[in-house]
């Protein structure tokens, strides 16, 4: 049997199909699948199930208590204190990671000597391990370490602090050291997003006579938005469900200041061994971030649609 | 063009600033390695007067940190090999097959990704507690693929849906199968992408601290990340130049990487977040 050409000008090209692709298809598909299967979908269907049930390690044989786990989550002070705690966490290290990167941004868009490397060191507080940055800022701001040493000889305190061990200081010294570690994320990508801006935009708007700080509120801010919340967006998400930065720094204390839904999911499950409370926790917390997933999505999908309009 | 002349002074005041605060902190913890007690905290100095390589000695002699180094070291290799290996087949069948729709499973595998360690990490040790895979490293690392694996999906992906299928039609007239095709027309134009995916990989795995804290117990298989942790929680006997000593030494692979792969590291960066 005579076979046509593989492709004919006109005719539609991706109607062509390799001999072997159902099986490529099954080797490149199934085992990703099955992987996925096994160490996401079904911890997460286990952790529905387990929030079902009175399960205490401590107490005996699990009883089935149905929806019981949820209601006494949503009926705790403490829950809801670690939900405000990481809406004020996520919100305060959002806002001053991005105000960061945009600056951070701004000024690696221009030219000068040693931008390269400066490019690329500002990216390190990023990659280097949480723990490290920990040791790292609990030793900076210990009370004595070289923050109050700085702060005390300018004359900015009258004693030497302990910024992580005060309830009054603790939240903001966490926003802030958990700025310094994501601040690169927001400027690399705001980076990106000021680099695809067309230089003719500018000279035009120089020629009309508009100064810097007019240039960059009506011109580069409006024109860098889809970018700016898509980062927000991810960015305040990934606080919200972060657990190891400030469960290393101060494990949700002092007293509750730093108390967030994840320690309190760790501290149920593996301190008082309620797995079934703990599950339940953990099931209202993925609600919650897919419904903000979701949020995502549609605010990416909408800003694309302004992006090409 | 652009009328930034008298801005010139300001940009080289904020990129000292931000040098400043990007560097200044690691060179404050890898001198506080090398400095004695006195010149840390009672008077300390901007450059240390000698090196001191007794914290280093301490920690060698005291704890495992050399072997922790090397479990964390080889255990994200192999993760970060399968990662890869999973994810770059995974997410080019994404963006070439027309019976699936590649949108929704990379949304879907997005979705994943926002699942937190601190959510799965009960239900994955019960599970391999029940197939006698906890305390072994091969259960490490599957532990590490539930973060991994959904992120690399998703950035491969967006590597992919950027090389042109022209090749790849090339390749079809010219008689080859699609493995053929994939492993030596695709993939080697993809390997910017590859190797960018593999350095973040990499990175998100030797930072790991939830699941080898959850899942190991014998200390011979610990993690550098869970040493350094538990180092830190020695109440009244913490001291800070061993703790310093050993987070300079669980930076130097993530410098290393930098000093090689910067180029990757960067352009990684860019796709990672924002599609």
């Amino acid at each position: 049997m005579l076979s046509k050409p593989a492709v004919s000008i006109g005719a539609k090209p991706r109607r062509q199909r390799f001999a072997d692709d159902r099986i490529f298809f099954l080797v490149s598909f199934a085992p990703t699948m099955v992987v996925t299967a096994t160490i996401i979908f079904l911890p997460m269907v286990f952790i529905l199930y387990l929030s079902l049930f009175n399960r205490n390690l401590l107490a005996g044989a699990p009883v089935f208590i149905g929806l019981n786990n949820y209601w006494d989550a949503l009926h705790d002070p403490v829950f809801w204190l670690a939900f405000q705690n990481g809406m004020i966490y996520s919100f305060g290290s959002t806002l001053l990671s991005v105000v960061a990167g945009l600056l951070a941004a701004l000024i690696l868009n221009e030219e000068f000597k040693g931008r390269g490397f400066l490019r690329s060191a500002v990216v390190f507080p990023y990659v280097v391990p949480t723990i490290v940055v920990v040791l790292l800022w609990k030793f900076m701001f210990n009370s004595r370490g070289v923050i109050n040493q700085v702060l005390f000889e300018m004359g900015i305190v009258k004693q030497y602090t302990s910024w992580l061990g005060d309830q009054r200081f603790s939240m903001i010294t966490v926003i802030l050291i958990s700025t310094w570690t994501w601040f690169p994320f927001a400027a690399i990508n705001l980076l990106a997003g000021l680099q695809g801006i067309p230089i003719i935009y500018y000279e035009a708007a120089a020629l009309d006579g508009a100064g810097p700080i007019q240039r960059f509120f009506s011109l580069t801010l409006p024109l860098l938005a889809p970018i700016l919340i898509v980062v927000i967006l991810l960015r305040s998400i990934w606080a919200f469900r972060n657990f190891d930065m400030i469960f290393l720094l101060t494990r949700g204390g002092p007293l509750t200041s730093t108390y967030i839904l994840p320690i309190l999911i760790y501290d149920e499950t593996f301190g008082k061994f309620r797995l079934g409370y703990g599950s339940a926790v953990a099931t209202l917390l993925i609600l919650f971030l897919s419904l903000s997933t979701f949020v995502y999505f549609a605010a990416y999908s909408a800003t694309k649609k302004i992006a090409y309009d | 063009m652009k009328d930034t002349r008298s801005g010139i002074p300001f940009v080289y005041l904020g990129a000292i600033l931000m040098l400043v605060i990007t560097v200044f902190p690691f060179y404050w913890m890898a001198t506080a390695s090398v400095k004695p007690y006195l010149e840390i905290f009672v008077k300390p100095s901007l450059f240390p007067r000698q090196l001191l390589w007794k914290y280093y000695q301490e920690i060698f002699m005291t704890t495992n940190v050399v072997i922790h180094m090397w479990n964390s070291l080889w255990t994200s290799l192999v993760a970060t090999g399968l990662t890869l290996l999973l994810a770059s087949m995974t997410g080019y069948t994404l963006t070439r097959y027309e019976s699936i729709s590649g949108e929704l499973v990379a949304r879907f595998t997005l979705v994943t990704y926002m699942v937190p360690s601190i959510v799965l990490i009960l239900p994955l040790f019960l599970i391999l507690k029940a197939v006698g895979l906890t305390d072994t490293y091969f259960g490490l690392i599957l532990s590490y693929l539930t973060s991994t694996l959904p992120f690399a999906i998703w950035i491969m992906r967006s590597y992919f849906l950027t090389i042109p299928h022209t090749m790849e039609e090339a390749a079809l007239i010219d008689g080859a199968n699609r493995f053929q095709t994939v492993f030596l027309v695709v993939m080697p134009q993809a390997l910017p992408g590859l190797i960018s995916t593999a350095v973040f990989v990499f990175i998100l795995c030797w930072g790991e601290y939830l699941y080898p804290l959850i899942l190991i117990a014998t200390d011979s298989r610990k993690t550098i990340s869970v040493t350094l942790a538990s180092l830190a929680g020695g109440g009244q006997n913490i001291n800070i130049g061993q703790l310093m000593a050993g987070s300079t030494l669980a930076t130097l692979p993530i410098l290393v990487l930098f000093l090689f792969l910067q180029k990757y590291l960067i352009r990684g960066f860019a796709a990672g977040g924002v599609d």
